[in-house]
């Protein structure tokens, strides 16, 4: 696999509470030398993103109520709304966790479909958190978010969150084709990414992809 | 120092991605029962422990912009309006930290102005994330939270990449807002003895979701 085929399955990220404008704008600089899936950037760098990738034809993702999954229904369409409205082409959206660990599975499922209306064609990715999930519930929120029209499931939201190969499996052996995984967590290194791409994820999420990338040549 | 005084000082708070509506029952009891001041929660947990609440002393908290604080302004009002609506009594928001540190104080002098506007006669708390910060932009955004009148500054989200509240940053709040605004400290106050040091320091509000384990060792502290 070569540098621009690994790009090509990864959404880079610089997601964070202190970054600067400066920060965003060596950070998109960086990224326009690659062929990324995605570049996923705070709601508040939205337009300036925009404007910055005009012409790249890179796709700008929007965290929905990320990470935590904290924020009502009314506010993840309003940030929806807001993404949309300046140019972000794809949401990731951290489910209601405090509905899915009480198995209020209509809540969730509602609170996807919210925002997947918004959205309106463009891909949403329900969020999700493996490490505190049972087999049993990875495929039950695969199969709500796919009900609900998210084309991904992403299986964690990074800050420390890290996703097994394993837990990949679980979600592909029962649903196949019928969503998509994107992996976040845990992939720093060239290795790993292709460990995740042979367990069948379709993306990787990376707040480090330029290390991951100059990885490939070394393997 | 009595129970009821430092139970009432504390913010009983839980935030976490694991947190399910029997942990936020669990917390209301516990709010109740040890007279904490509030219970501070993701706002998608407010209407359950309104519910739960009513009727007693304890406020519902909400936190917004939480906790990567990096949304538009009207995003912020929205959502503070909504946390509001559904009955929350106080709002802990967590500040523009990039904007800051890019200089572009008029947005962060902006969003406060919002906030305390939205909020009414409400309890306003602006999170810095002072772990991310230098003392000088410390200062500064203290400076700018009482011209825009928020009533408290508070350290910490509890989820930053460096660590929470210390009795270096608390006083240096402190003494930039004086007697008249006040303080929360917030992230990493685990024991009695960390409290009372926060308290000592300057704090009037402590953020924290070791609350009941506080107020118990203040017999033997």
């Amino acid at each position: 696999m070569t540098k621009e085929e690994l790009a090509r399955m990864m959404d880079t990220s610089l997601i964070k509470i202190d970054a600067t404008e400066t920060e965003l704008r060596n950070f998109i600089e960086k990224s326009k030398k690659y062929p990324f899936a995605a570049v996923a950037v705070d709601l508040f760098y939205i337009p300036l993103t925009f404007k910055l990738l005009k012409g790249t034809g890179i796709p700008i993702v929007a965290p929905i109520s990320y990470p935590l999954g904290g924020m009502t229904t009314e506010a993840k369409v309003y940030q929806a709304e807001y993404a949309v409205k300046n140019g972000a082409m794809e949401m990731d959206m951290s489910i209601n966790f405090a509905a899915f660990w009480s198995r209020d599975y209509d809540t969730v499922r509602k609170d996807i479909e919210a925002v997947v209306k918004v959205a309106d064609g463009r891909i949403v990715k329900a969020v999700i958190y493996v490490p505190e999930m049972t087999d049993e519930e990875k495929v039950e929120i695969a199969k709500i978010a796919r009900d609900a029209g998210a084309r991904f499931i992403k299986t964690c939201c990074g800050f420390g969150c890290v996703t097994k190969t394993r837990d990949v499996r679980v979600i592909k052996e029962a649903l196949g084709d019928e969503i998509k995984v994107m992996v976040a967590g845990g992939v720093r290194t060239a290795k790993q990414a292709l460990a995740m791409i042979e367990a069948g994820v379709d993306r990787i999420a990376s707040s480090t992809p330029f290390d991951i990338l100059e990885g490939v040549e070394t393997l | 120092m009595t129970e009821k005084e430092l139970g009432g000082m504390i913010d009983h708070t839980l935030l976490k991605i694991q947190t399910s509506r029997a942990d936020i029952e669990k917390l209301c009891e516990e709010a109740i029962r040890y007279h904490f001041a509030s219970v501070a929660i993701n706002p998608v947990n407010v209407p359950l422990a309104a519910k739960l609440l009513r009727g007693t002393d304890v406020k519902v908290d909400a936190a917004t912009g939480f906790f990567l604080g990096a949304y538009p302004i009207e995003f912020k009002v929205f959502e503070n309006k909504d946390a509001l609506e559904k009955g929350a009594d106080e709002l802990d928001m967590v500040m523009n930290v990039g904007a800051l540190k890019s200089g572009n104080y008029d947005l962060v002098k902006r969003e406060m102005e919002a906030f305390v506007k939205v909020a009414g006669d409400r309890i306003t708390k602006i999170i810095l994330e002072t772990a991310l910060l230098t003392d000088e932009e410390k200062v500064k955004a203290c400076r700018i939270a009482k011209e825009a009148g928020v009533k408290f500054v508070k350290t910490s989200t509890g989820f930053g990449p460096s660590g929470g509240a210390t009795v270096h940053d608390v006083k240096l709040m402190r003494k930039t807002v004086g007697e008249d605004m006040r303080v929360k400290a917030s992230g990493g106050i685990r024991t009695t003895e960390d409290a009372l040091a926060m308290i000592e320091a300057g704090a009037n509000r402590l953020g924290t979701s070791s609350g009941v384990k506080i107020v118990k060792g203040l017999e033997k502290s």
